[in-house]
């Protein structure tokens, strides 16, 4: 924690210096940097990161948005130097489309076989769905245990 | 009872076809490094001071890749042992490449002045070179023949001795 204060403090007094020079709002710095993550650390954001490759992308970032360039680029520039491993969240295209769809593919297949459990286990048993009403009384309950299906079964055999 | 076949024939063909996709990226990230003897992975070198360099175009000459970056601090140990040696064999047709891995190109210049590296170096572009040569950190040096096959390769910081050993033992 007192790591990302140090940082982001040091980033505020960085925008401020180059602001100076060209117009650049933190909040500019900040939309950059929550997209990008450190290029060593696996996915470690780079707002969180204190390597040296790290503060001189913040650097960077500051120095490109004053010289004017927008967003997508400098994120364009990134991922040109060190691949898509440097994006936040990985593009929906290609084998990164994998992250995006199996999750919901997930949830899907899972609910259904929830789904398909549950139907299994609201089913009333054959063995008592197809016999006959107890005398007088309510339909018999729904048994899955075989064993209990057939004690059933003979009592009403015996009656 | 038909439709149930079908809605699990298509899961376990969804969950199979998931397993092959994960297989696959599985055994992308596993292949081994170019191992000796083989055909080095042709690349193209964008060099910090402009220009290009790709590797097939230097079939005939004994190549030295080195992999480094300004942040890694035994690279920095070995630097100005690879800058003697490209001294010493350039004149002998051998040819040193500096590829800069996962840095920023401020700091990797700030490097080669540090250093007084001379011999022509860029970055690893989106770490593609890295890739294809699978290497497993920085430093890393492959020694490429004449004939474009790996001859040597050296994890962590090439001793001077050795690289000159390497080097002489493919030079005529």
């Amino acid at each position: 924690m007192r790591r990302l204060i140090l940082t982001l403090l040091g980033l505020a007094l960085l925008t401020v210096s180059v602001a100076a020079q060209g117009e650049v709002s933190p909040e500019a710095v900040e939309a950059v940097i929550e997209q990008l993550s450190c290029p060593l650390c696996g996915g470690i954001p780079l707002a969180e990161c204190d390597l040296p490759v790290c503060d001189d992308m913040r650097e960077i970032i500051v120095e490109r948005l004053a010289a004017g360039e927008s967003e997508e680029q400098i994120i364009a520039y990134f991922v040109e130097q060190y691949g898509e491993q440097v994006l936040i969240v990985p593009p929906r295209r290609g084998f990164s489309l994998l992250v995006w769809v199996l999750p919901g593919l997930a949830i899907i297949i899972g609910g259904m076989m929830v789904w398909w459990a549950l139907r299994r286990l609201a089913a009333p048993s054959p063995a008592l769905s197809s016999g006959s009403e107890i005398e007088g009384g309510e339909p018999p309950p729904a048994v899955e245990d075989e064993y209990l299906a057939r004690v059933e079964r003979e009592l009403r055999e015996l009656e | 009872m038909r439709r149930r076949v079908i809605w699990g024939a298509a899961a376990i063909g969804l969950l199979l076809a998931l397993i092959g996709l994960l297989a696959m990226a599985l055994a992308q990230k596993m292949a081994g490094r170019p191992e000796v003897g083989t055909p080095a992975p042709d690349f193209t070198l964008s060099l910090f001071d402009g220009g290009q360099v790709n590797l097939a175009e230097l079939r005939g000459k004994v190549v030295v890749i080195n992999f480094w970056a300004s942040w890694c601090p035994e690279c920095a140990e070995e630097a100005s042992r690879l800058e003697q040696a490209w001294r010493t064999y350039g004149e002998r047709d051998v040819v040193f490449l500096g590829v800069d891995y996962l840095d920023t190109e401020r700091a990797a210049r700030e490097y080669l002045v540090r250093h007084g590296i001379t011999y022509p170096n860029g970055p690893d572009l989106g770490g593609r070179i890295a890739r294809a040569y699978h290497i497993t950190g920085v430093p890393e040096t492959f020694i490429v023949d004449r004939e474009g096959l790996i001859a040597h390769v050296h994890i962590g910081p090439i001793p001077a001795e050795q690289l000159a050993a390497e080097l002489e033992r493919l030079l005529p």
